[in-house]
């Protein structure tokens, strides 16, 4: 019980321990995460197009700038997902068994995944 | 209430038919959220639903008398039969027919007052009905006629507009399941008492805890593959068609991604009740009880990993080797079961009752159907019999032989707890004749047929062929009569058999810590859980069970709701 | 009494959840919600997979497609998304708080920015249908096989959006009468899905848009 008033307490008070800094902000947590998400969704976007300029130009490297713009941009991405997750959803406070519940079918989903994109395009030539 | 006068010999009739506390019968035709009653609505429902199919399968086993075409009109009209019937038997008889048993034992297994969702719980079951009219009316419309696993190009390009419908149902049917698996997930998680902890579950629960997480896993991908079919025929993609940049082995793929791990959604809570009939009626503790437990979990696990030995002779060869690999694998945990059920009996005092009987027969055939499993695991085997009645022959042992024999054990077990009336043993015998027999002179000349070269999914054979086959559709025919012995004998146990009373098998386990059938909400006193719901033959459990009885004899239950 | 059916008692007794407490209760449902999500997880990972394997093989047809698209559109609409989702903690925050007036005020944005974002799909859709993009197969079209693979994962998205702002409304319309004033789990359980929602926007924009 005092943990859970221990979270609600940190879900609405309006003070943030950010980088060794204080912030006080209507919204608290929530709104330095919205913030977080804003400036990674600028970021994602800046990049993406800077790297489409960049393959654009050179076509010699196209394959490993390519391959820089997918891993950067599904990192950005999988950080914002997981910050929406964490935070917004309220994993952080939740019992293990709920992370369980959300990795269970990401893991099963990448299997999937990997499994498919594995086969070559225009079949298997057998 | 009324006193009406009446003769001596039928009041004595009326008090004991009341001291049952049953719900009326029409109660089971009408929107209820009592999990009890659910649990029977989907358990009538199903057998009904068996019976459909079943009587299909009369039909194909009489067409396949003669090598010729007689029954059926064409070669089609005979692939939309063995569509259907695999259809219906599948995803409106074994997966429905399991949640039954879970809706039904579950919550009282656990000592739980009714299921975490009850009215999801009525609404997953309510859908059914209207699914398989959906199903059943694209059979009469324009037939599918890609067989149950509706592989396109025969699903996309060459089937009639049934193929649409059996989609739309199959879509349904799969959300019904997964809200059910949803259910009994929270409810075996959140919904036990204190003193139920996980390690003193019974196997049941551990197996529909097991089969409800692969369930809520894996319906989604037939529901993915099953929306995109539907727009392949409807909107006019080409997601499946190679001559539109699609890819036909797509659907293969995520298919089987579903359907694998929903073998085991078929055959683990047929594993559970096995758990738990055979150390009921032989008296004895399961033997590696926590190993039962855990290899429900492994083969829920290893269940995804093994989805393409359906799919040796399409799959790139490179891969086949890590799929024969993966698919010994999963023999293991089951192979722990079956272990375990062996040790379970050995030395035990083995009562043959009927449910026992039929738990033996599924040891006995689901050991056969298992070898012919790792048989078919083996990769040179597997492409020398791909596509023969050796196949057709394999999953009925496993999904007839294990889990319909499951079922009927069940039935037998469980028949007095939901009705409080005992089945007649006698006819549950010769039931089991019947269906032992008549099951093992069906299917395994299969076996042999199969491996002499019979491709299935044919209705014209050679003639070579005709010996065997009329000795298969002749044992066909006592296994379809015997479960008419099956239907009287509930008909007639649910009106006359004898008052079974509060645990008539002397089980440890908390649904029988009850009034048979269990009062509204399944207890009138919070229940207290023996140390080892398996716990039998010792002097402490004799000392609990003769209380349990003591408690629940004598003094008629008190009238009414009272909880 | 005696007029009552067994059923009727039964379905009396069972409604009121009388046999749970509330935070059994609330534990339950966060769970199923959960373990519901688990499962849409699965289904968008067909539906996107369909798209990456697409893009993978036919690198040409995406970059003139992402081209025709450009960013800010989409990126516009990203953002109202994203807003949304903050609005929607808001809510139940307020609510949390004992503000059920501010609650109302947070999930009525929520779902206007739910709304926009539905109108920004729209004209994207329209424009996309103005080059001839369709969601079927056309043999005479450059997109033949474009269409299908990028409609299929965005309508999918769509239509949650489109689930999400109905639930928005029942959540308003259930907390203006005070359903949510003691438990606000019903919020809780929307949250969950909107937040969901939103998440899976995330990755899409990413993978079909920008990568």
């Amino acid at each position: 019980m005092a943990q859970a008033m221990q979270h609600e307490g940190e879900h609405h008070s309006n003070t943030v321990h950010l980088l060794g800094r204080e912030i006080t902000v209507e919204g608290g947590v929530y709104t330095v995460v919205f913030g977080g998400l804003a400036v990674l969704t600028v970021i994602e976007v800046l990049s993406a197009e800077f790297l489409k300029g960049a393959i654009h130009d050179a076509p010699e490297a196209a394959a490993t700038l390519q391959a820089i713009k997918a891993v950067l941009l599904l990192g950005i991405a999988i950080i914002k997902s997981s910050l929406v997750i964490w935070f917004y959803m309220h994993l952080k406070s939740e019992k293990p068994l709920i992370a369980i519940v959300i990795l269970l079918p990401l893991l099963i989903a990448g299997l999937s995944i990997m499994f498919l994109l594995a086969i070559p395009p225009g079949g298997y030539g057998i | 209430m009324a006193t009406i006068a009446v003769p001596l010999g039928a009041q004595a009739e009326q008090q004991e038919a009341e001291t049952l506390r049953r719900p009326a019968l029409t109660d089971y035709l009408r929107w209820s959220v009592d999990h009890k009653i659910i649990g029977v609505q989907y358990g009538v429902a199903a057998f009904i639903f068996f019976m459909v199919g079943g009587a299909m399968a009369m039909l194909i086993r009489l067409e396949l008398w003669t090598p010729d075409l007689d029954v059926m009109v064409s070669g089609a009209a005979y692939n939309s039969l063995f569509t259907i019937h695999g259809t219906i038997m599948i995803f409106l008889f074994i997966i429905p027919m399991w949640a039954a048993f879970g809706n039904f034992v579950v919550p009282l297994q656990l000592g739980a007052k009714d299921m975490a969702f009850p009215w999801l719980n009525a609404f997953a079951f309510w859908l059914i009905p209207p699914a398989a009219v959906v199903v059943l009316l694209g059979y009469f419309v324009s037939p599918a006629e890609a067989g149950w696993t509706s592989y396109p190009p025969l699903s996309t390009l060459f089937s009639g507009d049934g193929q649409t419908l059996w989609a739309l149902g199959a879509h349904l049917l799969g959300i019904s399941s997964i809200m059910g698996s949803i259910n009994f997930i929270v409810t075996i998680f959140n919904m036990r008492p204190p003193e139920m902890t996980i390690w003193r579950m019974p196997l049941l629960c551990w197996a529909v805890l097991a089969t409800s997480i692969i369930a809520v896993m894996a319906t989604p991908f037939l529901a993915g593959a099953l929306t995109l079919l539907l727009l392949d025929r409807v909107a006019g993609t080409t997601f499946f068609d190679a001559a539109g940049g699609g890819d036909v082995l797509l659907w293969q793929n995520i298919f089987w991604f579903y359907s694998h791990p929903a073998v085991y959604i078929m055959v683990l809570p047929g594993m559970g009740v096995l758990s738990e009939v055979l150390s009921v009626h032989s008296r004895k503790p399961v033997f590696g009880y926590r190993m039962v437990g855990l290899s429900s979990m492994g083969i829920a696990f290893v269940g995804f990993t093994v989805w393409a030995h359906h799919m040796f002779t399409s799959l790139q060869p490179e891969l086949r080797i890590p799929f024969m690999i993966t698919t010994m694998i999963i023999a293991v945990p089951t192979g722990i079961k079956m272990f375990s059920w062996l040790g379970t009996i050995w030395g035990g005092k083995i009562r043959f009752t009927s449910a026992m009987l039929f738990a033996l027969g599924f040891l006995s055939l689901f050991v056969i159907g298992g070898i012919s499993g790792v048989m078919l695991a083996a990769l040179p085997f597997d492409i020398h019999v791909h596509d023969t009645y050796f196949v057709v022959s394999h999953f009925h042992f496993v999904l007839f032989g294990g889990s319909v024999f499951a079922v009927y054990a069940a039935l037998y077990h469980w028949f007095p707890k939901v009705t409080g009336r005992m089945m007649n043993e006698r006819l549950g015998r010769i039931h089991f004749l019947f269906t032992y027999f008549g099951f093992l002179f069906t299917f395994f000349p299969m076996h042999v047929v199969g491996m002499l070269g019979m491709p299935r999914r044919v209705a014209v054979y050679v003639e070579a062929f005709q010996p065997w086959n009329q000795l298969i559709s002749l044992a066909a025919f006592v296994l379809g009569f015997s479960s008419l012995i099956v239907i009287y004998n509930v008909i007639k146990s649910y009106y006359h058999g004898p008052i079974a009373g509060a645990n008539p098998w002397r089980a440890l386990t908390l649904e029988w810590q009850t009034t048979s059938p269990p009062p509204t909400m399944n207890f009138d006193d919070d229940p207290i859980p023996f140390e080892d719901p398996y716990g039998y033959g010792t002097e402490a459990s004799a000392a609990y069970l003769d209380a349990v009885d003591e408690a629940f004899s004598g003094a008629a239950p008190a009238k009414g709701g009272g909880h | 009494m005696a007029e009552l059916t067994a059923n009727q008692l039964h379905t009396a007794a069972h409604d009121d959840h009388g046999h749970m407490s509330e935070e059994e209760h609330n534990n339950n449902m966060k769970l199923g919600v959960w373990l519901y999500l688990a499962s849409e997880i699965v289904i968008f990972s067909i539906m996107i997979v369909g798209y990456i394997i697409f893009r993978i093989n036919e690198k040409d047809i995406v970059a003139q497609a992402h081209e025709e698209l450009g960013v800010a559109l989409v990126t516009a609409n990203t953002f109202v998304l994203l807003a949304s989702s903050f609005f929607m903690v808001m809510g139940l925050r307020a609510m949390q708080q004992g503000n059920r007036a501010g609650m109302l005020r947070w999930i009525g944005l929520t779902a206007l920015g739910g709304i926009v974002f539905l109108g920004g799909q729209y004209i994207e859709y329209s424009e996309l249908a103005h080059l001839g993009i369709v969601l079927g197969f056309d043999t005479a079209s450059e997109w033949s096989t474009f269409g299908m693979r990028f409609y299929a994962p965005t309508f999918f998205h769509g239509a949650h959006v489109f689930v999400g702002v109905l639930w928005a409304l029942e959540v308003m319309r259930r907390g203006a009468k005070g359903r949510y004033d003691n438990n606000p789990i019903g919020i809780e359980m929307f949250g969950l899905y909107w937040h969901f929602v939103d998440v899976v926007w995330i990755m899409l924009f990413t993978l079909i848009y920008l990568v």
